[in-house]
């Protein structure tokens, strides 16, 4: 506990201060102020803790966190700071997995709501939705011990042709023995999302049993003869990966593959690109100028355009041409994760719902195997396997969002709160690398699910435009790519930067706005019921007034609430025509017709007698 | 009439449209052919920047047109002759010579004389200064520019202290650029501050006026509260001193009793035409690369201007509500980027501003009474092209990205925002032609054209802002002026390119729930 602690504001230019005291618990760092506010840092959340040089003011503490909060304490004695950095230092870097969060943390559940809520994401019955197993895919045994690959889950789904002899020597001939599997089986074009590490391929090996594995997914799609194969990345990478004895396929030796290099950078180029963003969004005093040539050579949001472009590449091969898609980047647990998932979430809108949403990470991005306590530094680890891969997932899917208001069950704050805990340690999903590691570890019986959690808060992560009306007969979610549509997102990398938000919430007026309208149909029914049984009682001269005075009432019932009417996507040919251009307030389109069909088929001469034309 | 035109897209490579193309007196139309549904493009002639005949292809001739209102279209015509003869009707069309050409005099919505002067009586300045609490103690309206003796470009009933006599206006007048002294364009009720807008001084390098420092001293005594006032040259300190050498220049901060004074640093017209010519060229590169889409912003600077004048209206507000300090502003002629900051303040000040109503007695009052020279920035006639610059349009924009940060403030929409400005350049109502009162009553605007503000008013449902919470939810705005809070404003610049957009419109949704509402407690309040 230190006392006389001041808490900077990062942006104000006014050197406005918060005065308070600063509290080490186990697992929070608790900043109290003079007005009682509290500010509540996890340990787990802190990145980096920098001492800054003593000040006349005091000594500067500077920390930063995961969740991209930064917070500016000035300690006004020296050894206290030094204190407070050592344990900081020592709290936030965790050694082993049991010294986690998730494993005080407490809850107050039992232990049968434990279980339950464990259970409530059930993978098998989300490929039993997607139509798995049928006559061509079925669910195989064969990784049941994590023999074949030990970062895999332990059910996989395969071709049916595929016997346990290809399995188990496509696996020999994938890097880290992560051979082809279904990620998402799209069942009304019967084509799949398959998802893989790349082939050990180097400069000439190859490999029978994989080339069998390729065609048997090939073959499991009957409506197209030809698959495609993603490499999603750069090619140069790839052609590198060669040397090592590993590489991408070779179009002569698979018969019916289309190939295709996707160029997402790989996980240190996203590292340092996200470094070089925070860099930008944290500088003082910033001018616009800086802002955008910060932006820009950040290069972040052209990370973010590649991992949607490779989506929409992958979506469209499936849908427009019905054809499957095997997906893999060097390991197939980053790019692929990201790939597979987003494309899984443009095809099938089950997955921009909350429920379906929680199923799509327990699927592309649990189970499958990307190293989240990596990738997190949840325990103290190398710094090279850090990156934001998750993270620009998350990010991708906001850019959805925003191009389709209406098409999201979840709104941006349960975007922002998966990402909270993908680095607060606080829920065991995210912990650990692999579902091996999980189980090795307990996970299930020794911590707590988070999906539980954000379903008993799901009021707060609803977003009130939502319209599932339109979903079931537009599934297929087309965004536009172009450069203008992506935008900096304020809301994460300023997510605690208060004075930077827009300063009025529009969000929770519409949330009132349409529970209003809710209501007033409730009403309206209600009342409507009233009418009828009073009706009934009088006789049949009196019914008809009352009815005559309340027609509008029925025909408002018809078009029941106004999210239901909204127009689909495209815009229909329901109006006979449309006008686009100059400022025409009046219609007088017909008087022109007129004007210049009398003059047809001689020479239309104009009032000013400029225009000229023969017809 | 041509046939068999061709309209491109411009940035999917998507199957051309093909239709046919006519030439009215007014518009340019083009009907698309190929389409089930009937589709039209109405280009207004006025609308047309510049038409450009690009090489022959294969294909035909293309031919481009960019409109003022930033559609551009991409025709490719079958015929060479065809596409020249288009070309040269669209030149002559597009740049009308005298004002009489112009659409407003031939325009005709079947409208009775008399609506037509109640609608030109519908906006009236006067009662917004009665609002402001004016006439009062200190201030008074004055005929003094009764027959434009004071000032030519100013309407003839001005706002003056109550202590400036009428010699003191006279000699102030003289010594300020073209007249334009200074006025009152704002007054804060709640502390007396006022915002008052002039030209710069004829000080040169050592002149000096005693009745200018005695109208200064008028306007800063007229609000007791505050013992200084401050004088704020919008321009760049450089261009400032650089126009000494012309006689003209700066307030010299010894003649003057207790004034601050102060530079803001917006750049000059020039400066902002190029900066947008910049930007619509990146926004015209067919699918720029994310590298080359921020470069390209960063080089136009326009956001980097916009948030110049949005600092300078914030400093404004700043000054008249927390220092309670009268303010003084000026540019080179007072009629661009002072007109720019004064109705930025006024906005962020008076939530009356925010309104339909009132958001067109500031345009009256700011851009239009106090001689925005519409007609050569907008290039309405063929004139020189370098008086064209897009002042106005960055005052909308500011007002848009205001409404960026405060979703719930305005009554109205973007799309009233954008109706304004395809208006500004149309030429359809009298509003916006000629460059300063005296001109539009030579040109007897107010008898022969239409005002456009009851027009707007009719289609309110349209440009109702669905989340405004009301005149009195809000007072003065703070608005953040980090650069984070600047965007690219997609539905100005890339409005025509269809597929640019969001697929799904908020605005739209948004609209129908509130009028959804309504009905259904129409309905309820009848069933009870």
């Amino acid at each position: 506990q230190v006392e006389q602690v001041k808490l900077l504001d990062r942006f104000s230019t006014s050197n406005k201060s918060l005065t308070g005291t600063l509290y080490l618990t186990a697992t929070h760092l608790l900043f109290i102020d003079s007005s009682q506010r509290e500010t509540w840092i996890l340990h787990h959340h802190i990145a980096a803790v920098e001492k800054l040089p003593l000040t006349t003011s005091g000594c500067p503490l500077v920390i930063q966190c995961k969740n991209f909060r930064i917070v500016h304490f000035v300690v006004p004695r020296e050894r206290d700071c030094h204190d407070i950095y050592n344990s900081l230092l020592q709290l936030s870097r965790t050694a082993q997995y049991d010294e986690l969060y998730a494993f005080s943390y407490n809850p107050k559940q039992n232990a049968s709501e434990q279980v339950k809520g464990w259970q409530l994401i059930d993978l098998a019955e989300e490929y039993k939705r997607m139509g798995v197993p049928n006559a061509n895919w079925q669910l195989s045994d064969a990784n049941r011990d994590y023999k074949i690959c030990e970062t895999y889950p332990r059910e996989l789904y395969v071709p049916r042709t595929a016997s346990k002899p290809i399995i188990v020597g496509s696996s020999k001939f994938r890097s880290k023995g992560r051979f082809p599997v279904l990620s998402y089986y799209h069942k009304e074009k019967e084509a799949a999302i398959c998802r893989c590490s790349q082939p050990l391929s180097g400069f000439s090996a190859r490999c029978l049993e994989d080339e069998h594995m390729l065609q048997a997914i090939s073959k499991a799609n009957p409506s197209n003869r030809f698959m495609y194969v993603m490499d999603t990345r750069p090619k140069l990478n790839a052609m590198a990966n060669r040397a090592a004895g590993k590489g991408y396929e070779n179009e002569d030796n698979y018969s019916n593959i289309r190939f295709q290099f996707v160029g997402i950078e790989n996980i240190h180029v996203m590292r340092s690109s996200l470094q070089k963003l925070l860099e930008v969004s944290g500088t003082k005093g910033l001018s616009v100028n800086d802002f955008l040539s910060g932006l820009e050579s950040s290069g972040w949001l052209r990370h973010i355009k590649a991992v949607l472009d490779a989506a929409l590449f992958l979506v469209k091969a499936i849908a427009v041409e019905s054809a499957s898609v095997l997906v893999h980047c060097s390991d197939g647990w980053d790019r692929t994760s990201q790939v597979c998932s987003l494309g899984a979430l443009l095809l099938d809108s089950y997955y921009r719902t909350i429920k379906g949403f929680m199923v799509l990470i327990e699927k592309d991005w649990i189970s499958f195997g990307h190293k989240f306590s990596d990738r997190c530094c949840q325990l103290d680890g190398d710094p090279k396997e850090i990156s934001p891969v998750f993270t620009q997932f998350l990010e991708s899917v906001w850019n959805l969002t925003e191009q389709f208001p209406q098409a999201f069950e979840y709104n941006e704050a349960f975007l922002l709160q998966i990402h909270e805990h993908v680095h607060s340690c606080q829920f065991g999903n995210f912990l650990g690398n692999c579902q091996k590691e999980r189980e090795e570890l307990k996970f299930k019986e020794k911590t707590y699910s988070l999906w539980p959690f954000l379903l008993d808060e799901q009021k707060k992560y609803q977003n009130p435009l939502y319209n599932p009306d339109f979903s079931p007969k537009l599934t297929l979610l087309e965004p536009n790519t172009v450069s203008f549509n992506f935008k900096f997102w304020r809301n994460m990398y300023h997510q605690f930067d208060r004075s930077m938000h827009p300063r009025q919430s529009v969000l929770d007026l519409i949330m009132n706005m349409s529970e209003q309208n809710k209501q007033l149909e409730k009403d309206i029914k209600e009342l409507e019921a009233k009418i009828k049984r009073r009706n009934g009682q009088s006789d049949a001269v009196l019914m008809k007034e009352p009815l005559h005075s309340a027609p509008p009432a029925p025909m408002a019932l018809k078009t029941p609430p106004c999210f239901k009417k909204e127009q689909p996507l495209m815009p229909v040919n329901d109006s006979v025509r449309t006008i686009e251009g100059s400022s025409t307030p009046d219609n007088r389109y017909s008087e022109f017709m007129e004007e210049l069909s009398k003059a047809e088929p001689a020479v239309v001469s104009l009032e000013y007698g400029v225009a000229r034309m023969t017809c | 009439q041509v046939e068999n035109v061709k309209l491109l897209d411009r940035y999917t490579n998507r199957k051309a449209a093909n239709g046919t193309l006519y030439l009215t007196a007014t518009h340019l139309i083009y009907v698309d052919a190929s389409a089930e549904v009937r589709k039209e493009t109405w280009i207004l002639h006025h609308h047309i920047a510049a038409v450009e005949k690009l090489p022959l292809t294969t294909a035909g001739c293309p031919l481009l047109i960019h409109c003022k209102n930033f559609h551009v279209a991409h025709f490719v015509i079958g015929q060479e002759r065809d596409c020249h003869e288009v070309y040269t009707s669209l030149l002559k069309l597009s740049q009308p010579v005298k004002p009489e050409d112009l659409y407003a005099f031939s325009y005709n919505p079947k409208m009775s004389k008399d609506n037509r002067e109640i609608g030109w009586k519908l906006i009236d300045l006067k009662v917004d200064y009665q609002r402001m609490g004016i006439p009062n103690d200190y201030w008074e309206i004055t005929d003094a520019n009764k027959d434009y003796e004071v000032c030519n470009t100013y309407p003839p009933e001005i706002v003056v202290p109550r202590a400036a006599n009428k010699a003191t206006v006279i000699g102030s007048s003289r010594f300020r650029s073209r007249g334009r002294i200074p006025v009152l364009s704002y007054l804060y009720k709640e502390n007396n501050a006022a915002i008052c807008r002039c030209s710069q001084p004829l000080s040169g390098f050592s002149a000096r006026c005693l009745e200018d420092e005695q109208m200064l001293q008028a306007i800063r005594e007229a609000n007791p509260g505050s013992p200084f006032m401050y004088v704020v040259d919008t321009r760049p300190k450089l261009n400032a001193m650089a126009n000494r050498a012309a006689g003209k220049g700066y307030e010299n901060e010894d003649n003057y009793d207790n004034i601050r004074f102060k530079f803001i640093g917006i750049e000059n017209i020039h400066v902002m035409r190029n900066s947008l010519q910049k930007l619509l060229e990146v926004c015209e590169t067919k699918s720029p690369s994310m590298s080359d889409f921020l470069t390209g912003l960063e080089n136009s600077g326009w956001l980097r201007h916009i948030k110049a004048v949005m600092d300078a209206g914030v400093f404004l507000a700043k000054a008249v509500k927390d220092e309670k300090a009268s303010v003084l502003v000026h540019c080179s002629d007072g009629w661009d980027r002072t007109a720019q900051v004064c109705s930025l303040a006024g906005l962020l000040l008076d939530p009356f501003y925010r309104t339909f109503k009132g958001f067109m007695v500031l345009i009256e009052k700011e851009w239009i009474a106090m001689g925005h020279k519409f007609s050569h920035r907008c290039g309405h006639l063929d004139g020189d092209p370098k008086e064209v610059s897009p002042v106005f349009t960055q005052f909308i924009e500011c007002v848009w990205q205001l409404m960026q940060q405060f979703p719930c403030t305005f009554e109205f929409n973007e799309r009233f925002l954008l109706e304004i400005h395809d208006h500004v350049y149309s030429c359809q109502f009298g509003n916006f032609l000629g460059t300063c009162h005296k001109e539009r009553e030579d040109l007897k605007i107010f008898e022969k054209t239409h005002s456009l503000w009851p027009f707007l008013l009719q289609k309110k449902q349209e440009f109702r802002n669905p989340l405004y919470r009301g005149f009195t939810a809000y007072k003065e705005l703070q608005p953040n002026t980090l650069p984070f809070s600047f965007q690219f404003w997609c539905g100005m610049y890339n409005r025509f390119d269809k597929g640019m957009h969001p697929k799904q419109c908020m605005l739209d949704h948004l609209l129908s729930c509130v009028s959804q509402k309504m009905k259904l407690e129409d309905n309820a309040s009848e069933l009870e």
